[in-house]
């Protein structure tokens, strides 16, 4: 296991003074499999009054708090400790049945099945196409197990498409992230679920963060400095399997996973609503990941 | 057999009719109303249909569904539907298993979903489902998660009701079926009394229990709100009569607000807590912060506060997904499961297009069934030859979980009346039902609308309406136990920021409506007696000016006039803070704060609505005539109006600010008034002349004349208006009021507003004429400011947070 210290910092800075204000934030890692948190705060500035956890839909972690007073700036520290499996202990994964053979959910479905049921549809940000079908199609021929197909999309996607922080923002369309070439991490991850649900597969949103300093010898991750996003792809028989079409990494190890959902709407690291007189919002995030343990060690000056 | 009765009668024998049975006779369930109606005369129905509209515009629901400007008001059609009690007795047992279906599939979807874990209702029909609020998964209803819903049925050619559609999110229709009964009350009271109608009253009380259990354990006697969308809302008109006829707060979502998970409202004095919300707001419109579509309606941290479980929410969050049209496929199913029994109430067949076998039977017969888009909008299209049908289908097979198809019904037919004649037309019945811990109560009857069937009938409004009477042994309902009533919290003192806003408006636009139309009417009595001579001129001037500055309008120059009938149409008709534009805040207003007016209110701005529109079409005539008659007796109207108010509103924060709206507002007229005449400056001859019309403006002339018995001096009319404390027309009369209001009301005692009041009345007893006007006015205004600063919050609007993004 590796044991990792997440740092997740937002800042707003309004134009004019708030009456109040009120937030749902997916700040906090939820357990998986490979993955168990171990410490994890929230802190605001100003105060909240009101801080409280439940569980969404997804079974994601989900933290609401409300300030009932005036403020011209809000602050988010969300600081989590979280242990992940280690890479080495990955097995590599199940190539799967094929992708165009007919599915059969069993009656009775399970949890994961329900979700996989559902991340087969359009969602509200993700919605199946021709053109993403078209742009898929080469890594789907006839027969070939899903999980081989999908990790050749991520490798055509990485390949193909160019990280530019500049070029899109939360509005653009997947058609234009497609046509265009460029994007960022949540383009390629929404771009690639829509590729796998246009090919009828079952695909999910997965945010959360890249270690900041990779460990000795490796290279810095690409969205190691804000919040990250990749995308999971749901094989019968062996599960989910991340795949990070940014990094082209399977079953990344050096993320820390933080929420899924159908897509980014579902998963939002914050989303509020404010009280007062119209004004600008200026809004700053900093991720910080460090390991605490095995990376700390083989860091340390001897 | 007819016998000639209904002359225009010509049901299809064919099918089924309520009215004849297949050899065309008299239904025995009819007998007696068809004998009563065909006693009158078809002059006689209309006169009653016309007495009935007339009724429904006294209650104010007249335009019960009005859009802010464009009024669509509907026909009240005297015959009503009539349903036997045995075959009610059936119906209404299928409607109580279906709303304990409907509320334990809510509970069930939004839980553990133990309906689609075992396959029953497939996943991909609710994940796929426009109505499907995922805030709402994991949250608990407190208590019954539907406590109030409505099933639309319709009746096949076979005589078979069927459900159309279940309305549970913001379920319409309750306030229509009370409004309508009470007008036919009046208009057909032999039939309704002798036919032994079960009574709608009784479920009132129905659902004030239900409401009542809603609230939390450790609250005996709950704070209940009605929550509306606000006066835009459709229904405004029916959320604002509820909320009077069951004694509770009318709310908007600027009203209430979520603090430490709870919901509060807003009051002069602070937040007091609120128990259980009726919500009339639809699901996406109840919580910016969480529901979707994301907007910025409604109480921002409703769902957290409902996750907390603190309040009650009739109904529960997320409930428009159980009446999903692509659910009904599955609800037999659904029954089974969740109550062990078959469904008892047969639905028109529904086909949910994400099912292979359902699609393919819609496939194959397109053109049987009408087809909607799941959030497309509820209209539904026929499948015909048309180009836009093959889209339709086109679309249909490539994304067929986004459609649901419902097959078209032969629906049998009822009496309607049009005109006075009496002929057949098809009608959709709505049931309105209320859900409380151990039973469901059912409104015996309610209310119908007739359908165009040439067009979908799904999501028809219809604009002829029919009152529902169920006839026959007193139905369950009527013998319902008499509810000993849990004692609601007095919410007398806690008037909230709104209300206290608009009622301070209502006084306002009365007394200005109420000037406006006395000064119109004095104005032309002058063109009668003097022509347009110099004093007439003045007092134009002197009227239209004050008009003009109350509308924030440049000042009045004579010069620019085109004459006393454009001037006028202005000050009454077209300005912006004109007589025409009073009486329509007067309306809109009354009607937000209509639980603090008495019902007379109701019958009285009726009436001055057709004054005013006497009044418009008279100016455009240009029938001076007919102006000042529609003049007079909106002037009655109004001062009834102002009677009304001091009468029948009970002495409290809410009477105070109606009043303190109406002394403010005089005393701005009176000011503006004054100063138009004395910048008149006449010489002596006519001044008199110009004395005697403002005196008579402001309702004093006699008063004058037995105080002074002398001419007509500007020095005594100025005392008997400005200065004489006893002349409820003067300035000091309506600043002492003020005062006494200030005094009296929560932070009325601030420095800020006594030394206003202060400054205003010391400004009444200046030296100089003028310098009195202008001391007052400049006083007035700003305390008019600090009225609006101390107790009317600014409307908060929520804003979104921006995202960030990975």
């Amino acid at each position: 296991m590796t044991l990792y210290r997440v740092v997740h910092r937002t800042d707003y800075r309004y134009g004019s003074k708030v009456i109040a204000g009120q937030t749902v934030a997916h700040l906090a890692p939820r357990s998986t499999p490979w993955q168990r948190p171990v410490r994890w705060s929230i802190r605001t500035e100003p105060d909240t009054d009101d801080v409280r956890t439940h569980v969404d839909a997804f079974g994601n972690p989900t933290t609401y708090f409300a300030i009932a007073r005036p403020h011209d700036s809000l602050s988010v520290i969300a600081t989590s400790e979280v242990e992940v499996a280690s890479c080495e202990h990955a097995a590599p994964p199940e190539p799967g049945p094929a992708w165009d053979a007919p599915v059969t959910w069993p009656k009775h479905s399970g949890s994961d099945e329900l979700l996989a049921r559902m991340c087969r549809l359009d969602s509200p940000l993700v919605a199946a196409t021709d053109d993403l079908r078209d742009f898929a199609a080469p890594s789907f021929p006839a027969g070939r197990p899903m999980a081989d197909g999908a990790i050749d999309l991520m490798h055509r996607i990485f390949s193909s498409f160019a990280f530019d922080p500049n070029f899109s923002d939360l509005s653009t369309p997947l058609a234009e992230v497609l046509a265009h070439r460029r994007g960022v991490c949540q383009d390629f991850a929404h771009l690639m679920i829509g590729c796998l649900r246009s090919h009828g597969l079952s695909a999910r949103y997965v945010s959360g963060y890249i270690e900041t300093q990779p460990p000795v010898g490796q290279p810095k991750l690409i969205g190691a400095d804000a919040s990250h996003a990749w995308c999971s792809l749901y094989v019968p028989g062996s599960g989910w399997l991340d795949l990070d079409p940014t990094n082209d990494h399977v079953r990344p190890c050096r993320h820390v996973t933080v929420a899924w959902g159908r897509d980014y709407g579902d998963v939002a690291p914050l989303r509020g609503v404010v009280f007062g007189p119209p004004g600008k919002q200026e809004l700053t995030v900093s991720v910080d990941v460090q390991r605490l343990d095995d990376g700390l060690v083989s860091r340390r000056p001897a | 057999m007819l016998g000639g009765r209904f002359p225009e009668y010509h049901p299809d024998l064919g099918r089924h009719d309520e009215l004849v049975d297949e050899h065309g006779r008299v239904r025995p369930l009819w007998q007696r109303l068809a004998d009563q109606l065909a006693e009158l005369t078809p002059s006689e129905l209309e006169r009653r249909q016309h007495t009935g509209e007339r009724l429904l515009e006294a209650e104010g629901a007249g335009h019960l569904l009005h859009d802010d400007d464009t009024r669509t008001g509907w026909r009240l059609d005297p015959v009503p539907v009539l349903i036997a009690a045995s075959e009610w007795a059936e119906l209404e047992a299928g409607v109580i298993q279906r709303t304990e279906l409907l509320d334990r599939l809510l509970t069930d979807l939004h839980g553990d979903q133990e309906v689609i874990r075992s396959g029953v209702v497939p996943l991909e029909m609710i994940a796929g489902s426009p109505a499907l609020q995922l805030a709402c998964l994991g949250v608990r209803p407190r208590g019954v998660g539907l406590a109030l819903l409505a099933v639309d049925l319709i009746r096949d050619d076979h005589g078979r009701l069927l459900v159309l559609r279940d309305h549970t999110d913001a379920p319409g229709g309750l306030a229509e079926a009370m409004f309508h009964r009470a007008v036919l009350g009046q208009v057909l009271s032999a039939p309704l009394r002798s036919l032994d109608v079960s009574p709608l009253d009784p479920f009132l009380a129905a659902l004030r229990r239900s409401l009542t259990e809603l609230a939390p354990l450790d609250r005996p006697s709950p704070r209940i709100v009605v929550l509306t969308p606000g006066p835009s809302d459709p229904r405004f008109v029916e959320h604002s009569y509820l909320a009077a006829r069951l004694g509770y707060h009318l709310v908007t979502g600027a009203d209430l607000t979520v603090q430490s998970g709870r919901v509060w409202i807003r009051s002069l004095t602070g937040l007091e807590e609120v128990d259980v919300v009726l919500r009339f707001t639809p699901d996406a419109g109840s919580d910016p912060l969480e529901l979707r579509p994301a907007g910025v309606h409604g109480v921002a941290g409703l769902t957290e506060a409902a996750r907390r479980g603190d309040v009650g929410l009739a109904n529960a969050l997320g409930a428009a997904l159980v009446a999903e049209p692509a659910l009904s496929p599955f609800l037999d199913a659904a029954c089974r499961q969740l109550l062990g029994e078959p469904l008892r109430l047969a639905s028109v067949t529904t086909r949910w297009c994400g099912d292979p076998d359902q699609r393919a039977e819609v496939l194959a017969e397109p053109g049987s069934f009408v087809v909607f888009e799941r959030g497309g909008g509820a209209a539904g299209v026929f499948i015909d030859d048309s180009a836009a049908s093959a889209t339709l289908l086109e679309r249909l097979r490539s994304t067929p979980e986004r459609f649901v198809a419902q097959r078209k019904v032969r629906m049998s037919t009822t009496p309607v009346s049009s005109g006075g004649a009496i002929s057949t037309g098809r009608v959709v019945i709505r049931v309105h039902v209320t859900r409380q811990s151990d039973r469901v109560v059912v409104l015996p009857g309610g209310q119908a609308h007739v359908v165009d069937t040439s067009r979908p009938i799904f999501a028809q409004r219809g604009d002829v309406a029919k009152d529902v009477w169920v006839i026959g042994a007193a139905s369950p309902v009527s013998s319902l136990p008499v509810e000993l009533e849990l004692p609601q919290v007095d919410f007398r003192t806690s008037l909230t920021s709104r209300a206290a806003e608009a009622l301070f408006w209502l006084g306002r636009n009365a007394e200005r409506a109420e000037s406006l139309a006395r000064y119109g009417r004095v104005l032309l009595n002058r063109a009668d007696e003097f022509g347009r001579d110099e004093s007439g001129l003045a007092y134009e001037h002197a009227v239209f000016s004050g008009a003009a500055a109350l509308s924030g309008e440049p000042s009045y120059d004579p010069a620019a006039s085109n004459g006393l009938w454009s001037e006028l149409d202005q000050a009454l008709i077209s300005r912006r803070g004109g007589l025409v534009a009073g009486l329509d805040h007067l309306q809109r207003g009354a009607g937000t704060v209509r639980e603090y007016l008495s019902q007379t209110t109701w019958r009285l701005i009726a009436s001055l609505q057709r004054d005013r529109q006497s009044l418009v079409d008279a100016m455009h005539a240009q029938d001076q005539l007919a102006v000042v008659e529609a003049l007079d007796r909106m002037m009655l109207g109004l001062a009834a109006f102002a009677g009304l108010s001091n009468e029948s509103v009970v002495r409290g924060w809410s009477w105070r600010f109606l009043d303190l709206g109406r002394r403010v507002e005089r005393s701005l007229l009176l000011l503006g008034l004054l100063e138009a005449t004395l910048l008149a400056d006449l010489p002596p001859e006519t001044a008199p002349r110009l004395n005697e019309v403002v005196l008579s403006s402001c309702e004093s002339l006699v008063a004058y004349r037995r105080r002074y018995r002398s001419d007509l001096r500007l020095e005594p009319m100025m005392a008997l208006l400005v200065s004489d404390a006893d002349n409820p027309r003067s300035l000091s009369f309506q600043l002492d009021l003020i005062g006494t209001h200030l005094f009296e009301l929560p932070s009325g005692r601030s420095d800020r507003l006594l030394s206003l009041v202060g400054e205003a009345r010391r400004g009444a007893h200046a030296p100089g004429l003028l310098e009195l006007v202008l001391t007052a006015r400049g006083a007035l205004l700003p305390l008019l400011e600090a009225i609006h600063e101390t107790w009317f919050t600014p409307a908060q609007t929520p804003r979104r947070l921006r995202a960030s993004r990975p």
